[in-house]
């Protein structure tokens, strides 16, 4: 039982942590390219990057890519509900939520738009 | 009548009867209680962590989002990226305000302080326990504290101590 809820913890953290990357992926993508898609590149490298497998991950983002917009990345990620070492993971388990917020630079340049947030 | 000694190997004989016989009775008990004690010390400690791991996170986006509080008078003055502090601290309230904050309760209000180009932000929440809080004498919640720092980029040439003022 102990194993197994440090499993959710860490999946939760990892979630986190994947939130953090996809959020600020958006937030600081050029204005040419799809900051979907970056977000959601961003989120399946912070997986990785801790272990994790990006296939049990769905990320939903929220807001516009415009100056002062408040985007929220939100990833949701599957735990298995046992977890062999070396074997890898069995069965549904629960899901973990987690979410970051991040606000559009109002000076970033390439954006359509006024920096309306940044008037005094 | 059968024997009851039919089945077995010649030359066996009967183990003594222990004395401890029907002390198992107390043992199980008591090494359930332990684990029951220590599997809540695991859960409560968990439920802690994650409160305040929620808690730097959003101390962390909303000292980020402060620094897109640039005053544009002294920018466009003078050149110089230096925060509005009445903007900043606006800017990070939104921040905490707009964050879906889940196992923890803000317990003191926001401190947002802010010097040239670098905010910081403080934040003291409250995590309730799970288990604990059903034992007499034991704290039901724990305090817990964040603090985040975030410097504004762009100007290289002013330059800024490491959190100095957090």
């Amino acid at each position: 039982m102990v194993a197994n809820a440090w499993g959710v913890l860490d999946a939760k953290m990892a979630a986190s942590g994947a939130a953090r990357e996809a959020a600020r992926a958006f937030v600081t993508a050029p204005p040419s390219a799809d900051p979907i898609a970056l977000a959601h590149d961003a989120a399946a490298a912070s997986l990785r990057a801790v272990g994790r497998s990006p296939q049990r991950m769905t990320l939903s983002m929220a807001g516009a890519f415009v100056r002062c917009a408040r985007i929220v990345a939100t990833v949701r990620y599957q735990v298995p509900l046992v977890h062999v070492p070396l074997l890898g993971g069995f069965g549904g388990g629960l899901t973990v939520a987690a979410r970051h917020s991040e606000l559009v630079d109002p000076y970033r340049t390439g954006l359509p738009g006024e920096a309306v947030c940044a008037q005094p | 009548m059968p024997s009851p000694e039919r089945g077995r190997p010649a030359g066996w004989t009967p183990l003594p009867k222990m004395p401890e016989a029907g002390s198992v009775l107390l043992l199980v008990p008591a090494a359930v209680l332990i684990l029951i004690v220590l599997a809540s010390i695991a859960v409560d400690s968990a439920v802690v962590f994650l409160g305040q791991r929620e808690l730097a996170n959003a101390a962390a986006a909303a000292a980020r989002d402060a620094t897109t509080a640039v005053s544009d008078p002294r920018f466009y003055g003078s050149g110089a990226v230096v925060l509005d502090p009445g903007r900043a601290d606006r800017v990070a309230r939104a921040a905490i305000a707009a964050r879906d904050m889940r196992g923890v309760t803000l317990s003191e209000p926001v401190s947002v302080t802010v010097e040239g180009r670098q905010v910081c932000v403080s934040l003291t929440g409250r995590v309730e326990r799970i288990v604990a809080r059903s034992f007499p004498g034991v704290p039901g919640t724990v305090t817990v504290h964040a603090r985040s720092t975030a410097t504004a980029a762009g100007d290289p040439g002013t330059a800024v101590a490491r959190r100095t003022i957090c």
